[in-house]
């Protein structure tokens, strides 16, 4: 068993990277590309379950709800390992690993985290409801709306941008479930079954060819009480453990990720002596980027240093890493898209996560500047907690 | 040579209160306007308190703190503006103190430690090559240094390097717009030598420091003028308010210091870099972090408004100060085109120019 080996790094390093080559197909990014959604839901599980079978589904979690409770050295090491054999990426499953036990493990009750944690490495997806067509930066101005009926709450409302709920299980979902107070004080957090009357997935064609999220109409949908995470009214202030859910280690694989990527790109260049090598804007510019995406894994193990033990608040690391990281990835395929030149504009379709056509992971890239906090709110934190701007 | 975050932090404690004492930037104006004893000053502390010899090897008399206490050090002196040759004069005791030549470490290292040496080297050490006949050079070359630097070391023909002690009427300054540190033609014609230094390893050595301390220069000076700035706009008030609080000037702020966080790596990846790949990051430290330093400075005046363009101020002098560092050691353009090489050439010998450890 790989975990067998997790104290002895250089052994258990050995472990994953011979479990990866025996599992991770080849070609299988451009297969994917292909699939139909069916197809795309089938490999993800596949993946997950195969994960699940070495003990490496859920492997940062608690060992009490399924986990192998990994020191964070140990999680490097296995997230750069699956970067480094460019294995699945396990889009679907980001809400499932993270979010969810981010929220449930801190708010859940016992009954709450036995029910719904343990079907994690078993397949679950998990999607988040919490953006609505009104409420995007101002998340807290939310309207959908929630009002208890003897032991249920009737929900009624819509969500959007919900990555993958159309294949969701379950869903973390906020609702206002007091009108009169304060917006930060009458919203509820819930988990919502996705198979209940009244939810609606309708996905959403994204620029880049794609529908990988969905909204959400909830119309009289009924959720039991019982599915209520921390009080009632007290919502906020669960979502903001669901929202600062550990994801460093996340950052980091996508960072290692783009490295390889990165250097794949300059020696097939180097190979089949490219002509951009030779045009001196595009060389430079290639230069700079090189550099910088090697300052970018630098920050991004700054922010794994700092979190391990103690839990964010103060850091602007992770402000940081999200506002740099998110542009850097834009220009590089910015830049990769003028290389290519008039070969870039013929369309190719691609998978969110995976290195595609230059084309299709620039357009790609716009999703992170805006998702989980837009780059202007980065900015915004910056100013104000970090450098103590006043508020205006 | 990793050394200890203790001793750096140390260091770095020790030289920001010896700067904070003694080189306001009150003091830094009075010199640019003419008083030329902030130098001086600076340099007898650096000299009685070893920052002449941080860079320089333990079996060379020196306090082995090598690239990354040279950051620490750099970083403070830009950070206030520190006028006087330490870039030079530094660059080129650590390559001596590197290189496997023993002549020019026993001959001028102590020198130079004791603080009684200025060094200058070429203001862009990829300019041409000086010509070297019958045992004298020819010509001129301009300078990095002080017109008291009594020792100087230029690039001759074949990739040698050569160790020269000009005299003061073969100098003379130029009036540049950076009055904080000068730049100087040298007349060489038929001065001879004083010591050639064949090895190869000298001139990489010698690049890699020069950009080294130039990007380390920019950053700790870049971050002086954006907390100055930012202090400024949080006190200036316009329409009743302060002016920082409008998001249009937060943003501005924020994506500087963005930008300086990732810059911070990127000089570590510079400092802690050992190798064959040593020079190639020190190369694109350099050239990023020097734009990003002009990028800054000039935005900081803009945020300053009117009083920004003022004499009085500090910003012009951090501009002034980035573009001389723009294209000390070679132009940004130069060093990214010298690094794609020498990226071009580890992927040949395939070799990873980016491992770094995990964690």
């Amino acid at each position: 068993m790989i975990l067998d080996h997790k104290n002895d790094v250089a052994a258990f390093r050995g472990a994953i990277r011979e479990w990866l080559q025996q599992i991770v197909p080849s070609g299988w990014a451009r297969d994917l590309v292909r699939a139909s959604n069916e197809e795309y839901l089938a490999f993800e599980r596949w993946w997950m379950s195969e994960r699940n079978k070495v003990g490496l589904a859920v492997p940062h979690w608690p060992v009490e709800y399924g986990g192998a409770d990994l020191s964070l050295a140990q999680q490097v090491i296995l997230a750069n390992e699956i970067a480094r054999a460019d294995a699945p990426a396990a889009q679907m499953f980001i809400i499932s690993l993270h979010h969810v036990p981010g929220t449930l493990i801190p708010f859940g009750t016992e009954a709450q985290k036995r029910r719904y944690l343990p079907g994690i490495p078993e397949g679950d997806i998990w999607c988040q409801g919490f953006s609505e067509p009104g409420a995007g930066s101002d998340l807290a101005s939310l309207r959908c709306r929630g009002i208890r009926d003897n032991d249920h709450y009737v929900i009624n409302g819509q969500k959007i941008w919900s990555s993958f709920s159309m294949y969701a299980r379950y869903c973390i979902l906020l609702v206002r479930t007091d009108v009169e107070a304060p917006k930060h004080a009458g919203i509820s957090f819930f988990v919502l079954d996705m198979q209940l009357p009244g939810v609606d997935v309708r996905p959403i064609r994204q620029a880049n060819g794609r529908a990988d999220f969905a909204e959400i109409f909830l119309t009289d949908v009924r959720i039991p009480a019982a599915d209520l995470i921390g009080a009632e009214n007290d919502g906020w202030k669960v979502a903001q453990a669901t929202l600062a859910a550990e994801r460093g280690v996340l950052a980091f694989e996508g960072a290692e990720r783009q490295r390889y990527a990165l250097e794949r790109y300059f020696s097939e260049a180097v190979v089949s002596k490219a002509p951009w090598l030779d045009d001196d804007e595009l060389r430079r510019q290639f230069m700079s980027i090189f550099a910088e995406a090697q300052a970018a894994r630098r920050l991004i193990r700054q922010l794994l240093r700092e979190s391990e033990g103690h839990p964010l608040t103060r850091s602007m690391t992770p402000v940081f890493v999200k506002l740099t990281g998110t542009i850097l990835t834009q220009r590089i395929n910015a830049l990769k898209a003028r290389i290519e030149g008039l070969e870039a504009q013929t369309f190719h379709p691609g998978i969110d996560g995976q290195q595609n056509s230059a084309m299709f992971d620039y357009i790609t890239s716009f999703g992170a500047v805006i998702a989980a906090g837009s780059n202007e709110i980065m900015r915004n934190i910056i100013a104000e907690r970090g450098l103590g701007m006043p508020k205006g | 040579l990793v050394v200890d975050e203790v001793d750096l932090e140390a260091l770095r404690v020790g030289i920001a209160e010896v700067l904070d004492e003694e080189c306001p930037f009150r003091a830094v104006h009075r010199y640019c306007d003419g008083d030329g004893s902030l130098a001086m000053t600076l340099w007898r502390h650096a000299s009685n308190l070893g920052w002449l010899s941080i860079g320089v090897s333990e079996r060379d008399g020196g306090l082995g703190l090598g690239p990354m206490g040279l950051d620490v050090l750099h970083r403070a002196l830009g950070g206030h503006l520190a006028p006087g040759p330490f870039i030079p004069t530094l660059a080129a005791a650590e390559a001596m103190s590197q290189s496997d030549d023993m002549l020019p470490r026993t001959r001028w290292l102590e020198a130079i430690m004791s603080g009684d040496l200025w060094v200058a080297l070429p203001a862009n050490t990829h300019a041409a090559p000086v010509p070297l006949t019958n045992g004298v050079l020819r010509g001129q070359c301009v300078l990095f240094g002080d017109v008291l630097s009594r020792l100087a070391v230029v690039r001759v023909d074949g990739d040698a390097w050569a160790v020269i002690e000009p005299s003061p009427e073969r100098m003379s300054r130029v009036d540049t717009w950076d009055r904080t540190r000068s730049v100087l033609t040298v007349n060489l014609e038929g001065l001879a030598p004083s010591q050639m230094i064949e090895d190869p390893q000298f001139g990489v050595a010698l690049e890699a420091s020069f950009c080294r301390s130039v990007a380390s220069d920019s950053l700790g000076a870049a971050r002086a003028i954006l907390s100055q700035t930012i202090e400024y706009l949080k006190g200036r008030q316009q329409f009743g308010r302060p002016v920082g609080s409008f998001q249009a000037l937060k943003h501005r702020a924020a994506d500087m210091a963005a930008r300086l966080a990732v810059m911070e790596h990127l000089v570590a990846q510079g400092a802690q870099s050992f190798g064959p790949d040593a020079a190639m990051w020190s190369f694109v430290a350099k050239s990023e972090t020097c734009d990003a330093f002009n990028d800054i400075a000039a935005d900081c005046i803009r945020l300053h408004g009117g009083v920004g363009f003022t004499w009085e101020y500090d910003a012009h002098l951090f501009l002034k100060r980035a573009h001389l560092n723009g294209v000390l050691a070679g132009t940004n353009a130069e060093l990214r085109d010298q690094a794609a090489a020498q990226l071009a050439a580890a992927v040949r010998s395939q070799r990873s120019t980016v491992e770094l450890r995990v964690g």
